[in-house]
């Protein structure tokens, strides 16, 4: 679907709709902070809005947004400031038990394999599919998703559900 | 990993959040709506012509003329797609698409379109539409296409089109789908674990150096270039096209005007710069269409570059690795894909001014290493043809 039209506000608001959970799980993954999150949440949607991208389909505008997505997640975890600030002590108030744990692991688990692990094993990817997604060799993240899952059945010590 | 996938489930953006990103999204549209009177007048100013051809065409007319379709698409989806009649079947250069058969269930239409070749051989098992397909649907509904199976004794390749409302909602009834192919490639061939014949260790070093008025933004020799890059708003990268000193100067980047940069890749790191080598002759061929052009090393990393024949027609493309002597293999840092329209080389005179061919350089972190211990590996997919035409389907979406 070839859509050359402007972006109009409610067609931005329609995408927002339909790839909020998405955006925002990817970006959840990536920094392990609900601040974070919320702040690369509308950074990619107002980049959306902002840089009007043509689509030729649906699967090139989710692939437009996780990988917009990804990059400003990952600016977040690399920049200085984030590796030095302290860990609040109230991140998220009455934050499920869950979450605690999901948190926990992500902040334990190095950046660089957290949004593969995510695209494969959450969002379905590919290895190939990610790979031209992220404008990566496949090798590379087949490698990068080997050395994740590896560094996550450590983490986690139990069962561990493979390919 | 399912812990990880319920508790991820679980994870879902405040709907403050969501609101607050929407009014600033739709502040954003709205802006860019008033800043633009051009802009904002085009789909009037596209109605306005639609309506006058309209005007003295009759309806069936109207739906069977492609320019007039595609005018009112830009405008009216709906109405556009209404008005086209529908067609199962399409034949063009001696290759037919026709739909086989289609299901709606509830926001989803899926829908098995069949491509055969009725003359020759040129569909296969890698037939690829290369990304020139085109799913028109009615409003606020998306589409994708994916390549299901082959069939050797018939000479099918059948492809699934998915159909899926934006807002979960049910399809709408009545409503019509077009499907258009305008190319395919076939013929695909992959080469993995290549070894080439390239000695690494006796590789040109080549190292930056300041000029007298200090380091630049910039590098420029005989044999290669450094230049600073931003990312776009978009997540691409660019050139950067100036950059202004301290002291007000402002520097440009005319060398750079035979380069145009078509992407990258960038692991663990925001690209700042990209160093590129001056194109060369061949060095040695790697595939079809595929051509080590240069191989050097740049402020103690490895900079090794292939072109890519007949890229926009035949999409070659390959990556390159290391292999170390202990087993261990060294993937690149980065790339940088580009177009270059001047001279091949310093030396070489070739000339390859107002052509363009198309690059790739892979740069790899090797500065505490010792080159003898590595050898270069390469993985290479080509394809042998692409096949023109004019295939279009339109079929309803009925439950």
């Amino acid at each position: 679907m070839r859509d050359s039209r402007q972006c109009t506000a409610a067609e931005a608001e329609a995408v927002i709709a339909r790839y909020a959970d998405t955006v925002y799980r990817t970006a959840y993954a990536q920094t392990g902070s609900r601040m974070d999150a919320d702040d690369v949440f509308q950074e990619v949607f107002l980049r959306y809005v902002k840089a009007r991208p043509v689509f030729k389909n649906e699967e090139h505008r989710k692939a437009w947004l996780l990988r917009v997505t990804v990059n400003c997640a990952r600016d977040v975890t690399g920049s200085l400031w984030a590796r030095r600030r302290a860990p609040l002590t109230e991140d998220i108030p009455d934050e499920p038990q869950e979450e605690t744990g999901l948190k926990e692991m992500l902040e334990r688990l190095p950046p660089k394999y957290r949004w593969v692990i995510h695209l494969y094993y959450y969002e379905g990817y590919s290895c190939g599919e990610i790979a031209r997604m992220m404008g990566l060799r496949e090798g590379a993240v087949r490698t990068r998703l080997a050395r994740g899952r590896q560094k996550l059945k450590e983490l986690m010590e139990g069962e561990f559900a493979c390919e | 990993m399912n812990d990880y996938i319920r508790a991820m489930n679980r994870v879902r953006p405040s709907a403050e959040l969501v609101e607050e990103t929407a009014r600033a999204a739709e502040e954003i549209a709205r802006r860019r709506t008033r800043r633009g009177p051009v802009r904002a007048l085009r789909p009037l100013i596209a109605m306005a012509a639609v309506i006058a051809l309209l005007a003295g065409m009759t309806p069936v007319l109207a739906a069977n003329n492609e320019t007039v379709n595609d005018a009112l698409y830009q405008v009216s989806p709906e109405l556009a797609q209404k008005l086209r009649p529908v067609k199962l079947s399409s034949e063009s250069n001696g290759i037919r698409m026709e739909v086989v058969s289609a299901d709606v269930q509830g926001d989803t239409a899926a829908v098995y379109v069949a491509m055969t070749d009725l003359e020759e051989d040129r569909i296969d098992g890698t037939t690829d539409l290369f990304d020139s397909y085109e799913i028109r649907t009615p409003r606020d509904s998306v589409g994708r296409c994916e390549r299901l199976s082959y069939d050797g004794e018939t000479g099918t390749c059948t492809f699934l089109i998915t159909v899926q409302t934006m807002n979960g909602g049910e399809l709408v009834p009545g409503g019509k789908v077009t499907f258009s192919v305008r190319e395919f490639l076939s013929g695909g061939e992959k080469l993995e674990n290549q070894p080439v014949d390239l000695d690494l260790s006796s590789l040109p070093v080549y190292a930056d150096e300041s000029g007298p008025e200090g380091t630049l933004p910039y590098v420029v020799t005989d044999k290669y270039v450094t230049v600073p890059l931003e990312e776009t708003p978009d997540s691409t990268v660019s050139i950067v096209k100036s950059v202004q000193e301290d002291d007000g100067t402002v520097i440009t980047m005319d060398f750079m005007k035979d380069f145009d940069i078509l992407g990258g890749s960038y692991i663990d790191q925001e690209p700042v710069e990209a160093q590129i080598l001056f194109p060369g002759e061949t060095l040695c061929p790697l595939a079809e269409n595929l051509t080590l052009t240069g191989a050097a090393v740049i402020n103690g990393r490895l900079h090794v570059q292939m072109r890519l024949d007949k890229h926009r027609e035949l999409d070659p493309h390959g990556y390159f690795y290391l292999k170390l002597d202990d087993g261990t293999v060294l993937e690149s840092r980065s790339s940088v894909a580009f177009r270059y329209h001047g001279l091949s080389g310093a030396d070489s005179g070739i000339n390859l001014s107002g052509q363009g061919a198309d690059y790739q350089e892979f740069v790899f972190d090797t500065q505490d290493m010792d080159l003898a211990d590595c050898a270069l590996y390469g993985d290479y997919y080509t394809n042998a043809l692409n096949t023109k035409g004019n295939w279009s389907v339109t079929f309803p979406l009925e439950g």
